[in-house]
C-alpha cells in the first residue's frame, strides 16, 4: 500500500485516505476493511476512487487511446480502431460500425460477458479483447448489413474458424 | 509498487502490492490466479501507457506497474 494520510474514519470501518506517493499520489480513495473470508478476492486491499464509475472508466479508456482517438472520444464519444481486419468505429454499444478489408460495411454486436460495466469500460474491454485475439473477436460477434434490421449470429463473414 | 485494476460496475477495483510487504505480493498473486481461473484476461503495462504498449500476460509479474483485467466477450 502507498503512503497515505487518513482524511476521515467512517463508522463502518472504512477510511477516506489521500495517497501521498506513487502513480496515484494526490487521489482520495475509500479503503475498505478486510472482507469476510471466502468472499471474492478476500483479504485484499480493495481501493475505490472518489470519482464516479463513469468518470473513472472514462479516465482509464482515455489513457489507453492514442492522441487522435482520445480527441475523437472526447469530442464525439466515438473513435476508430484499425488493423489487418479492417476498421471499427467504437462508440455505439451493440451496433458497432465495421469496414472489413475485404468487403463492404457491416454492423457488429459484441459485449463483455458478465454484469454491467460503465460504457467506457465496455470499450476498454473490447479494445483488449480485439488486441488479444482479433479472429475470436469477429468469430463471436453477431452482425448485420447496414441496410438490414435482422441480426445474424457470429461469426462475421470471413472470420469463421478455418477461413 | 504495482496495481491490478479489475473492470467492474464501479469502473474498476484496484488491488495494490509492494515488495516491501511480502503479504501483499502473495495476495496479489493469489488474486491473479483466481481471475485467470475465471477466464479473465490480463494485460500488463507501464502506468499510463497506451494500449499498443500493453501485453497480454499469463502469470503474475510483480515487476509490472499495472495489470488490467478484462472479461471474455460474447455476441450481443
Amino acid at each position: 500500500m502507498s503512503d497515505y494520510v487518513v482524511l476521515e474514519r467512517l463508522a463502518d470501518g472504512r477510511l477516506w485516505i489521500r495517497l501521498t506517493e506513487g502513480v496515484l499520489a494526490g487521489r482520495a480513495v475509500l479503503a475498505f476493511p478486510e472482507p469476510e473470508p471466502g468472499s471474492p478476492l478476500s483479504s485484499q486491499w480493495q481501493v475505490h476512487s472518489s470519482l464516479s464509475p463513469y468518470r473513472r472508466s472514462d479516465r482509464l479508456l482515455r489513457s489507453l487511446l492514442n492522441e487522435e482517438q482520445e480527441k475523437d472520444w472526447r469530442d464525439t464519444r466515438q473513435f476508430l480502431v484499425s488493423g489487418a481486419y479492417g476498421m471499427l468505429q467504437f462508440g455505439r454499444i451493440s451496433d458497432i460500425r465495421f469496414w472489413p478489408t475485404t468487403s463492404s460495411e457491416l454492423r457488429i454486436c459484441v459485449l463483455p460477458v458478465g454484469p454491467h460495466l460503465p460504457e467506457p469500460d465496455v470499450w476498454t474491454n473490447l479494445l483488449f479483447a480485439l488486441k488479444a485475439d482479433p479472429r475470436r473477436f469477429f468469430a463471436v460477434a453477431n452482425w448485420r448489413r447496414p441496410t438490414e434490421r435482422q441480426w445474424h449470429l457470429g461469426p462475421v463473414p470471413g472470420f469463421a474458424t478455418g477461413d | 509498487m504495482g496495481v491490478m485494476r479489475i473492470l467492474d460496475r464501479t469502473g474498476d477495483t484496484m488491488i495494490e502490492w509492494t515488495g516491501a510487504v511480502p503479504e501483499s505480493l502473495r495476495k496479489a498473486e493469489n488474486s491473479f490466479n483466481q481471475l485467470i481461473d475465471e477466464r479473465q484476461m490480463a494485460f500488463g503495462r507501464r502506468a499510463g501507457a497506451m494500449i499498443d504498449e500493453a501485453e497480454r500476460i499469463f502469470s503474475f509479474d510483480p515487476a509490472l506497474e499495472e495489470i488490467l483485467w478484462v472479461r471474455p466477450i460474447q455476441g450481443g
